[in-house]
């Protein structure tokens, strides 16, 4: 795969760019989340430095148009009001410098009002409780300013109560441990500073396993290699300090592998149909992986580098260049 | 979005997209018409009752069997089942309304089967208690047979399996039915490490039980390395009965036990290299337990550190992905003798100082 050995960057960013146009079957089944679609989206296009080709203002008004009335966001506009699209609204909202545009404390009585009594997070009035929704809760609570507001080491020590015999973690205690569970559960830790619930060398350990011979990662033991999973493992080594517990080279190799070199995009296996999740993914863990020409991403917040200095030491907005 | 072939530019389109082309246009037509009804629903949802008709219902199933992920249309038939059983008091004509929802998950979960929203609609449908909890277990035990490893489904069950009140020694029997349907159920060893912990953490077990216990889990993982030494699943078990065992050190008569157990261990791991030699977790999981055999029986210490760096040694190369995580054990290992080296030079001076006194 001679041509497959770099990041097609242009068709990446192109292919992005076209999504929204799009109508067919993939494009309509995924209205409902396309606030976490338009996430990894924009968050792509920034990390390969190209998030200056959108339309600011025309993004943040469809965004507070899917705010409903409680504070919460839905997937789309009209959509049910859910954790998961909060977070994905505030991610935006913070790669654009605009937290200005919404009612932070409005944003976060939403997410007050989800948790449990035992620490734990519903994702939505109907009260599904998933450890997903705990990182979201902590996720967006740290970027608005506002991790106050709740019961932190409840909710710390309801993801600890979900830590396995394995080291991983899964949705609820009892769950099994998933890749991508365990980064949800790892970076809220990481946030809400109780790393020290972490077994580092065991649950380490089990996540280097999870590369397979091509050098991609898999997201459970005895399962194929997925190009999402570079992210989901890859960003929680990082915040364990074991990242060079896994053969870097050959992972960079199995994504830029699953790359669509004629219609850009990336797909979760090599020849596969592309997407915007496993584009993000991708992009994503390459940049985790040092590729050049790549913005770093912060393995917690999963948001760019940048960007997460910027919410937190209150850079200025740079002005616009003309 | 997973698993799905990429389409090259001038191939012929699958009949697959034809199918789904059809169901992307009447997606597109149910989907704004329930949006709009939703919302007209919810805003009258305090003063006034919503219809929530039969045409309304069947019309939103459908939507859910065409995306199960449509989270939105899930949330209306919870609003929609509150407000009938609500109003509805026969006892049938509530259980039929429970059971019509089960149906709806089902047609949701055969299309995608990995659907966190229809799940939890099935486990909020439970929840009402208006269903029967062993039809469900007769459900999963078929789920879990065509897909042994869907964690979902597993989540489900552990759910069930509580609600009913089904005792932990009682729950464990599924995991050894799974395990050996196919060893290499890594959901099942999950599961079992889980139930193990719950059974030896009851109140009123005996040391002697939880030891029988483990013993009795050495030789039934040990199994499946016989069948195929490469398969990651039961030694992630083995790893974590290896802990459980040292951490029963200290407890009346455990630290002789110990031993027997790690003497007999280590023997089965080195006849298993006899028949395999570059079985990777063999040697991983010996070189475990000769460094746990190390601190705890001086006499062999050195003998047994030797070798477990031997292992580690050749793991570098016979698995190079992982070879820095052998690394770190080997540096792990140095910095260990570095201390016992000083320890141990520290009692020599303490006990020839002793001589001196005595003598
Ligand atoms: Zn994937």
């Amino acid at each position: 795969m001679a041509d497959s050995e770099e990041l097609h960057l242009e068709k990446h960013v192109d292919y992005i760019k076209s999504l929204d146009k799009k109508s067919d079957f993939d494009a309509v089944a995924m209205e409902h989340l396309r606030m976490s679609g338009a996430y990894w989206g924009l968050t792509a296009l920034d990390i390969m430095g190209r998030l200056g080709d959108m339309n600011v203002d025309e993004i943040v008004a469809w965004i507070l148009k899917c705010q409903d009335e409680c504070g919460g966001f839905g997937g789309n506009y009209q959509h049910d009001p859910h954790i998961l699209y909060t977070l994905s609204a505030v991610q935006i909202l913070c790669l654009f410098d605009r937290l200005d545009a919404v009612d932070g404390d409005k944003i976060a009585a939403y997410i007050t009002g989800l948790q449990n009594e035992d620490g734990s997070f519903a994702g939505d009035e109907w009260g599904e409780v998933d450890t997903r929704f705990s990182y979201c809760a902590i996720c967006c609570l740290s970027l608005l300013k506002r991790l106050d507001k709740i019961d932190l080491e409840k909710a710390c020590d309801f993801v600890a109560r979900c830590k396995n015999f394995d080291g991983g973690f899964g949705c609820i205690p009892g769950g099994e441990s998933h890749a991508g569970q365990i980064f949800c559960c790892v970076g809220a830790l990481a946030i809400g500073g109780a790393l020290h619930h972490v077994d580092k060398d065991l649950l380490g350990w089990w996540l280097a396993e999870r590369q397979v011979k091509s050098g991609g990662l898999n997201g459970r033991p005895e399962k194929l290699p997925d190009v999402c999973y570079s992210w989901w493992v890859l960003a929680s080594l990082v915040i364990m300090d074991r990242v060079h517990w896994i053969d870097k080279k050959k992972l960079a190799q199995f994504i830029l592998d699953c790359q669509d070199p004629e219609g850009g995009g990336i797909s979760d296996r090599p020849d596969d149909a592309v997407d915007v999740f496993h584009t993000y993914f991708g992009v994503a863990g390459l940049s985790l992986l040092g590729y050049p020409g790549l913005k770093a991403i912060d393995p917690a917040y999963a948001l760019p580098v940048d960007v997460v200095d910027r919410v937190f030491y209150g850079q200025k907005k740079q002005p616009p260049v003309s | 979005m997973h698993g799905r072939p990429r389409q090259r530019p001038g191939q012929a389109p699958s009949p697959l997209h034809h199918q789904e082309q059809a169901y992307a246009v009447e997606l597109q037509k149910l989907m704004p018409q329930f949006l709009q009804s939703n919302r007209t629903c919810w805003v009258f949802d305090v003063g006034v009752v919503c219809s929530y008709s039969a045409e309304a219902m069947n019309q939103n199933a459908r939507l859910l069997e065409l995306n199960p992920e449509f989270y939105t249309a899930w949330n209306y038939r919870k609003r929609a089942v509150e407000e009938i059983l609500g109003r509805e008091t026969d006892e049938e004509a509530r259980k039929g309304i429970a059971q019509r929802e089960l149906d709806v998950v089902v047609r949701a979960l055969r299309v995608n089967h990995k659907c966190y929203g229809a799940w939890y609609h099935r486990k909020w449908v439970i929840g009402l208690g208006l269903s029967s909890l062993d039809a469900e277990l007769v459900l999963l035990k078929k789920l879990l047979r065509l897909d042994g490893r869907n964690f979902h489904g597993w989540d489900y069950r552990r759910f069930i399996v509580k609600t009913k009140g089904v005792p932990p020694e009682e729950a464990i029997l599924f995991t050894t039915d799974k395990i050996n349907e196919n060893f290499s159920n890594y959901s099942a060893w999950h599961n079992r490490s889980a139930l193990l912990s719950e059974i030896s953490k009851k109140e009123g077990t005996e040391i002697n039980r939880v030891q029988a216990m483990l013993e009795d889990e050495y030789d039934f993982v040990k199994n499946s390395f016989y069948t195929d030494p490469d398969d990651q699943s039961g030694w992630f078990y083995y790893c974590w009965l290896l802990e459980q065992t040292i951490a029963l050190v200290g407890t009346p008569g455990s630290d002789v036990w110990l031993m027997k157990v790690l003497d007999k261990e280590i023997e089965a791991c080195r006849e298993l290299l006899e028949l395999e030699s570059n079985s990777k977790w063999t040697k991983l999981t010996l070189a475990r337990l000769l460094l746990t055999h190390a601190s705890y029986n001086t006499s062999s210490r050195k003998s047994d550190t030797d070798e477990a760096r031997t292992h580690f040694e050749e793991l570098c190369s016979l698995d190079p992905t992982h070879r820095e995580y052998y690394q770190y054990q080997l540096s792990m290992l140095s910095s260990k003798e570095l201390i016992k080296d000083r320890s141990s030079l520290t009692t020599q001076h303490e006990g020839s100082e002793e001589l001196q006194l005595k003598s």
